[in-house]
């Protein structure tokens, strides 16, 4: 079992960076509200105890969850962030229409509250309701324009329906507002890719590169997008947005990314299957 | 807390007692002075010496509670990430997944 | 060379008495003030107002513009133009506006309610602070006049004596020893790290702020209704100043001189205006090859 303290900065860790894993949260929890939570952090037992109650909800450990709620509504009475989790508790056990009341009359007394507008668009998504989920979404950036998260759920929302369109301009905007986040260039070539504008698209995976040396994602992409262009039938397309690449060029560029990816992966610890499956590919292509 | 904050500290705080002996030191010399009624110029060596040890043990110890240091490019940072962090959506979360049904009937 | 003559000859000695009923009841009392006035302003302004929607997203409007601007050349020229025919035509026609249709004229702070209550609340911080500053120097004045209290460790101009020995007026004294007046000053100055020390950021309990607002207020009466209108409309023209320079642009031939199979050349450099043939040609020539690269 882990001890105390490390249990106690791995859930810190956990919340800055908001990744989901709930079984380790759950199995972490567990063991500080048996060691005793409220006395032993104070202040920082109230985050915790949220931590825990989210985690709780996704692996169905109702039990759990309902204990840490208590215990935050026993502290904090009439606060709207703990209806807040009173609303997620009801969507877990799918009585939909009592947690969109809850959110409704929070919002109601208080139009700016962000995470009761955004729990309202995963409701609406919960319930199905796709199109309605965007529009509140669109108007929640209508307003609140530099929400990273918001621009990456509409875009996600808008995959679902295979807007590419729709999703490319998401992913531009988030490009605007942290540029030197290959992740988001990653997604928009992937995107660009998708919706067959693989000039642009090889670009953007070469931005990639510049960005975040050898990530093998993108060097796959750039092989995909050059041995396309240079079996394309007819070279009017490829030179359309982009008057500069000549097959040379591309040529080049698809054997600096077969070298690339040979190289990373020959450094790896992986097996001789591996290997031997990427070099195969690599010929065809 | 790990060790070497714990040792950090303690250098600092030694660092803290030398500043303080060699401020009190500084004090008591001048009332020397003024009792004897001469001017000297400048401190003398020891008290010197003092106040520059107290500020090497100060910045070893400031080293030491400061934590691991990071690198400066933002790209080192980025090259740490994986997807599943930058992607990661926690106000949105749905609970409507087969999780809560799989991880119940496992116990 | 008079003068170290005369800082040894006026090696005054003061009564420790003095440093004991003085000098430490004096930052004493400063700094429970100060505090004293935190915890009033706190009580006083009650819980800090939070802004509607509307506000928001007026605010994050002119952001927007803003961001398109500084970081544009990150996307493609297409999105980068038709993001800003939109905004120009949205800051054009006031989309963002909190107030649509207000006229240009400086709002009244009489009649727009939330006006009205920044001015209110800047004159509630104004009288909690000017009170207790002229109360403690009455009685500084009052009990502690007459001797000098402090030497300074740096040296000043002759100019500054008659302000810092108020109570003391001797034509030869240096003007480094002083007297509690210029103490209290000091403090003033000084308290406000100690202050961030107790209280955090951003408390009432320092005396620079308000005197920098007070300058402050005479010129502009009003803080907060600023006009958006005009900043859109500033912002609307410096966007359509702004060119589009894309960053990946080039950004094939960038990357493979970063790996070295390329070695760089001019047909690098961004400005370049050249025609494909000429290009090609410009590659050719200036740019060295590595083995197994073969000329076309």
């Amino acid at each position: 079992m882990h001890s105390y303290s490390t249990a106690v900065s791995t859930l810190h860790e956990l919340r800055k960076s908001g990744e989901r894993k709930p079984d380790l949260v759950v199995s972490l929890g567990q063991t500080l509200i048996d060691g005793g939570l409220t006395r032993k952090l104070g202040d920082e037992a109230w985050s915790v105890y949220e931590q825990i109650f989210i985690a709780a909800l996704d692996v169905g450990r109702d039990d759990l969850a309902k204990t840490c709620l208590e215990r935050l509504e026993k502290r904090f009475p009439d606060s709207p962030r703990v209806e807040l989790l009173l609303g997620m508790k009801y969507e877990a056990e799918k009585k939909l229409d009592q947690a969109l009341s809850i959110y409704e009359k929070i919002l109601n007394e208080d139009e700016t509250n962000m995470p009761v507008e955004k729990r309202k668009i995963a409701l609406y998504k919960t319930m199905g309701h796709n199109q309605e989920a965007i529009n509140a979404l669109v108007r929640f950036l209508d307003v609140y324009y530099n929400d990273v998260e918001a621009w990456l759920e509409l875009a996600s929302l808008y995959l679902r329906q295979h807007l590419y369109q729709q999703a490319a301009f998401c992913l531009e905007e988030l490009i605007l507002l942290q540029p030197q986040n290959h992740f988001y260039h990653l997604k928009y070539a992937e995107v660009l890719y998708t919706s067959d504008n693989i000039p642009l698209a090889l670009k953007e995976y070469c931005r990639v590169i510049e960005l975040c040396d050898d990530y093998v994602r993108a060097l796959y992409g750039i092989k995909l997008c050059t041995y396309k262009l240079l079996n394309a039938s007819s070279s009017a397309s490829s030179s359309k947005i982009t008057g500069n690449t000549d097959s040379h060029t591309l040529s080049v560029l698809n054997e600096l990314a077969t070298e690339r990816l040979l190289h990373v992966y020959s450094h790896k610890k992986c097996s001789k299957v591996i290997k031997d499956v990427v070099r195969e590919w690599l010929q065809n292509y | 807390m790990s060790s070497t904050t714990t040792i950090g500290r303690i250098i600092c705080f030694i660092g803290f007692i030398f500043l303080a002996h060699a401020s009190y030191s500084t004090y008591e010399h001048l009332s020397y002075l003024k009792a004897v009624e001469r001017v000297e110029r400048e401190l003398p060596l020891d008290i010197k010496l003092e106040t520059l040890s107290s500020v090497a043990i100060f910045s070893l110890g400031v080293a030491l509670v400061a934590g691991s240091l990071k690198e400066i490019y933002v790209k080192s940072e980025m090259a740490k990430k994986t997807i599943d962090l930058v992607d990661t959506r926690p106000s949105f979360i749905v609970f409507n997944h087969r999780g809560r049904v799989l991880k119940n009937s496992k116990q | 060379m008079s003068q170290p003559a005369l800082a040894e000859s006026q090696a005054l000695y003061l009564d420790p008495a003095i440093r004991d009923w003085v000098l430490f009841p004096i930052v004493l009392v400063m700094v429970l003030v100060g505090i004293l006035r935190h915890q009033i302003t706190l009580l006083l302004s009650g819980s800090p107002k939070k802004p509607t929607s509307k506000a928001i997203r007026e605010t994050k409007a002119l952001q927007r513009g803003v961001i398109l601007r500084t970081y544009g050349n990150n996307i493609p020229p297409t999105a980068f133009s038709s993001r800003k025919t939109i905004l120009t035509q949205a800051y054009e026609r006031g989309v963002y506006l909190k107030n649509p249709g207000q006229t240009n004229a400086p709002v009244n702070p009489m009649t727009d309610p939330q006006g009205m209550e920044i001015m209110m609340e800047g004159m509630k911080k104004n009288m909690a602070m000017i009170i207790p500053q002229t109360i403690i120097m009455g009685w500084i004045n009052f009990f502690f006049s007459g001797f000098v209290l402090i030497k300074l460790p740096f040296p000043l101009t002759v100019r500054f004596k008659t302000m810092l020995q108020r109570g003391v007026e001797t034509p030869d004294m240096d003007v480094t020893w002083v007297s509690s007046l210029s103490w209290y000053f000091l403090n003033l100055f000084g308290l406000r790290p100690i202050y961030t020390l107790l209280l955090g950021e951003d408390n009432s309990a320092d005396g620079m702020r308000d005197m920098a607002a007070m300058s402050t207020m005479g010129v502009t009466q009003t803080g907060q209704p600023q006009d958006f209108n005009k900043l859109f409309q500033t912002e609307k023209e410096n966007l359509q100043l702004t060119p589009h320079e894309w960053e990946l642009d080039r950004i094939e031939n960038r990357l493979l001189v970063k790996y070295g199979k390329r070695a760089e050349s001019i047909g690098d450099v961004k400005k370049e205006d050249v025609t494909d043939k000429e290009k090609e040609s410009v590659l050719e020539g200036k740019g060295k090859r590595k083995k197994g690269q073969k000329r076309d």
